[in-house]
């Protein structure tokens, strides 16, 4: 998958979960650039990109992913 | 050895004036030998139950290593590769698993144990089967609580691959021993507290001064302001059937103010020592009483217990098995957002009940923990029908006004949580609570709260240092490097002023003892 593609794919995954269309991710947004990304909602929002992507993410990505240049880096191997 | 007292000022000059004579290269042996010296000080004893988690988790973790290379899986075709990495999957997480319980099983008999037998006996009781339980004489080693935690974060860090087992035994005990954080935290990851520990950092003036300041304001949160109100809340606490409700009420705002300024205080000594050596330590807290939620409180007080118990529980039970199958299992009968809701409900209970149990075997830390995982709840569950109202009345969440009263409530909801918190017992936490809201308690009483008059203004005046000092913590900025902007002299007038205000204003004990740190006992 094109890493452009995940963006895309990406944006709708958290535009959907945070409930706010102006979202826009990049590869170096992180959890205290988006309203609301605390750890309960980060969990919601792993379930849903794994839903979208179709693949899991280990626990060491759930705990370590640093921003979502991170996520979309595991998600490029692993789609 | 109390931070705070004269024995603990003279070892840590003698440690950071040997460490920086040491050759760089062993300095970290250094300060080995002298965190074993500073632990076993306090009992030799409590080194058997110290070594016994080290080298059980210094061992597991080179086994885990050990597993996961054993199988060169690249030689394999896909199937069998999928198989064995199943294998390894299936061996690491057995020896984890072990590794943890042989740390918790002594966890659990030294602390737990005398707890869980009484309320079995208790329980029995209930149904008429009456039996007298054998009692663990054990007294608390400490900083068991803070260093089992440490150790079983490293473990489990080591099993998900965030970091490489560390084959140097010495250097591993010295990851679990290291003293300024051994009694009481910051609870540390080895894959910070490894890039920081191990090297031999050169002396530096600036350093030394900031670690130095650091220190000095530690001791002047704990001596000037902390031990200062727990003489009023030691008066009034065991006593307060005699006291009217506006003490009472005083007394919830001390010892909110008490704990955080001992807490705090304590950190502040030790991630000030660790500085001089160039060693950096986890905050632990920033500006909590700030927050304008409660879980933002938590993100804020003791930071690396709230992050080990997000790390090390509460993801795992969010992302195990059983939870995402009986998720899916929900959703088919009541729809993907409740189903998700019931899973972190059941997720948050689990967490805030040994979040309070980590405290103490006792039932009023377990109803403090739950207190706030039920808070928790209703601020998620509620959190979008909040959004809405905000949204509908048009109320700007920016307005300094409005985040003023978000503060002011986060607070008190802290304060109330406090009372079960303090209190020895679940009656005394009620007595406490219906003495507030009792019709007949007198509002003012003529007891003493065990503080005069002076005391309280220098409490006061204090305080307002410490407000003032936390509003530069909210906001990120670090005030020692505004006051080394200033004019020399103001700097030194500055240094003067907090240094003599702990001699004159620091309460002491006979012999300039002090007292002990509330975190101690867990």
């Amino acid at each position: 998958m094109e890493r452009a593609e995940i963006f895309e794919k990406l944006n709708n995954v958290f535009r959907d979960v945070f409930d706010d269309d102006t979202i826009t991710v990049s590869d170096n947004t992180t959890a205290s650039d988006i309203d609301g990304w605390d750890s309960l909602m980060h969990i919601t929002l792993i379930s849903a990109v794994e839903d979208e992507f179709d693949i899991k993410f280990d626990m060491k990505s759930v705990v370590a992913m640093k921003n979502v240049g991170d996520m979309a880096d595991i998600i490029e191997k692993e789609a | 050895m109390v931070f705070t007292s004269l024995k603990f000022l003279l070892f840590i000059t003698a440690v950071v004036f040997i460490y920086f004579i040491f050759p760089k290269k062993y300095r970290w042996v250094w300060l080995l030998l002298s965190s074993y010296f500073f632990y076993l000080s306090a009992s030799v004893k409590y080194g058997i139950f110290l070594v016994f988690s080290t080298v059980i988790t210094y061992l597991a973790a080179i086994w885990i290593e050990k597993v996961s290379e054993s199988i060169d899986v690249s030689s394999l075709l896909k199937d069998e590769r999928k198989q064995a990495k199943q294998l390894i999957e299936k061996r690491k997480k057995l020896i984890t698993a072990i590794a943890i319980l042989l740390n918790f099983a002594v966890l659990f008999t030294i602390k737990y144990y005398n707890f869980t037998v009484l309320n079995i006996s208790a329980l029995a009781d209930i149904f008429g089967i009456q039996f007298t339980p054998a009692m663990l004489n054990i007294l608390l080693p400490v900083g068991i609580s803070f260093y089992t935690f440490q150790v079983t974060g490293y473990i489990i860090d080591v099993y998900r691959g965030i970091n490489n087992a560390e084959h140097n035994f010495f250097k591993y005990a010295l990851f679990v021993s290291y003293f300024p954080q051994i009694m009481q935290g910051p609870i540390g990851r080895f894959s910070d507290l490894s890039q920081t520990l191990y090297t031999g950092h050169p002396f530096e003036y600036q350093r030394m001064t900031y670690g130095l300041q650091r220190m000095m304001l530690g001791f002047f949160e704990k001596l000037v302001i902390a031990d200062r109100l727990a003489i009023a809340v030691d008066t009034v606490w065991p006593n307060y059937q005699s006291y009217g409700r506006i003490e009472i009420l005083l007394i919830c705002l001390f010892y909110a103010i008490q704990i955080y300024a001992d807490f705090a205080g304590y950190m502040d000594i030790a991630i000030g020592a660790s500085e001089i050596m160039g060693i950096r330590l986890s905050e632990n807290f920033k500006a909590p009483y700030f927050s304008a939620s409660i879980p933002e409180f938590w993100r804020r007080w003791h930071i690396t217990l709230g992050s080990w118990f997000r790390d090390y529980l509460f993801y795992p039970i969010m992302r195990s098995g059983w939870c995402i199958s009986l998720g899916k299992k929900l959703k088919g009968i009541i729809g993907k957002k409740a189903s998700s809701k019931i899973i972190t409900v059941i997720a948050l209970l689990c967490v805030w009940f040994f979040t309070g149990m980590w405290h103490g075997a006792s039932w009023h830390y377990i109803v403090w923990g739950v207190y706030y995982g039920i808070l928790i709840i209703l601020s998620t569950l509620f959190a979008p029908v909040f959004d809405k109202f905000v949204q509908n009345h048009s109320i700007n969440r920016n307005n300094p006004i409005y985040k003023s009263v978000q503060i002011l409530k986060t607070f008190v909801i802290v304060c109330m949580g406090y009372i079960f918190f303090r209190s020895d017992t679940m009656s005394q936490a009620f007595g406490i609570i219906g003495r507030i809201f009792s019709l007949s308690a007198p509002l003012l009483s003529p007891a003493a709260i065990g503080l005069d008059k002076a005391d309280l203004i220098v409490a006061a005046v204090f305080l307002i240092l410490l407000l003032i000092i936390d509003v530069f913590r909210a906001k990120d900025i670090d005030i020692r490097a505004v006051i080394a902007k200033k004019a020399l002299i103001l700097r030194w007038i500055i240094y003067f002023i907090l240094l003599f205000s702990v001699i004159i204003f620091g309460v002491y004990g006979p012999e300039y003892s002090s007292s002990s740190f509330i975190y101690f006992q867990f």
